[in-house]
């Protein structure tokens, strides 16, 4: 058999390998014939001395099989059991579904997030206000001294500054809802992100 | 002999031919041939195997006109015959076992 006859075998044998290992594998073999006949074998005998193509065939193809030899098979990517572009394909005919309701649900989540803020918002505006109510009380409370008499000018300086200690006391929970809900706001973001991570793992 | 375990010979036997200088295939087979029975078709999966692990490099160089393939160990590759040979002291205390005749 001559050294093209063999490799023309040798890869119709091959032909279900990659393309790149059966090139590799006719590579070698080529080589080999080449150095036999530099040894002073004629070509003919240089091939009939590597053995039958069957066999060698057979070994190349069985030794794919051990371990760390090639990369395992490619999974073809899937979700939940059904081919990756069939899941978006489906998805992206169905948008008119779901894009709405995922929409709404979303603003309903966001909105109902928005509830504790406001509730927030709303206390701090009323502390600030009965702080501010309260020194400007005290300082009606001089203006109005000299018209009012001793008694009602003690008596709204009084009522001013238990307001503005009133604002000022509503300020603790108001400060402490705010770090509390913040906090509580970044562990969600973190668990959120952790699931994804575990869900990817 | 067990084909794993006379593969796992025969992947040092080529890491240990390469240990002094680089080679190509042909000589490979030629080099070991001398002290055990190897083909260039069961060369080739080791060689293979080999390069995939890191074991070996390889490198085209020119000989007569056309392109021939060289294999260079790898540090990894020296490493591996140090780790065989080690191992091997453990097998050897094991097959002394065997062949012992007491059994305790």
């Amino acid at each position: 058999m001559t050294k093209t006859a063999f490799l023309t075998e040798l890869e119709r044998e091959l032909a279900s390998l990659p393309a790149m290992d059966r090139e590799r594998s006719l590579r070698y073999f080529d080589e080999m014939i080449a150095d036999r006949v530099e040894e002073g074998l004629t070509e003919e005998e240089a091939v009939a001395g590597l053995g039958s193509v069957n066999e060698i065939a057979a070994e190349i193809l069985s030794e794919g099989g051990g371990e760390g030899d090639t990369p395992p098979p490619k999974e073809e990517k899937t979700f939940h059991g059904c081919p990756l572009w069939l899941a978006i394909l489906l998805a992206a005919l169905a948008l008119p579904v779901w894009l709405p309701v995922v929409l709404s649900l979303a603003v309903t989540v966001f909105c109902l997030y928005l509830i504790p803020w406001c509730i927030l918002l709303a206390l701090f505006c009323t502390a600030v206000g009965c702080a501010l109510g309260g020194v400007a009380g005290a300082v009606l409370a001089f203006v109005v001294l000299p018209v009012s008499g001793v008694y009602n000018a003690m008596m709204l300086l009084g009522m001013s500054l238990f307001c503005c200690g009133f604002g000022i006391l509503l300020m603790f929970p108001v400060i402490y809802g705010t770090v509390w809900l913040a906090k509580g706001t970044a562990w969600c973001f973190r668990k959120l992100g952790s699931v994804r991570k575990e869900k990817k793992a | 002999m067990d084909v794993q375990l006379k593969r796992g010979l025969l992947d040092i036997c080529v890491l240990k031919c390469l240990a002094d200088e680089d080679s190509y295939g042909y000589k490979i087979v030629r080099d070991l041939s001398a002290h055990m029975k190897i083909s260039e078709s069961t060369l080739y999966p080791i060689l293979k195997r080999l390069e995939q692990n890191e074991f070996l490099t390889v490198y085209m160089m020119e000989h007569n006109g056309r392109l021939r393939k060289y294999y260079r160990v790898t540090a990894a590759g020296r490493k591996r015959i140090d780790d065989f040979l080690a191992e091997w002291d453990e097998v050897e205390t094991i097959v002394a076992y065997i062949k012992g005749g007491s059994g305790k």
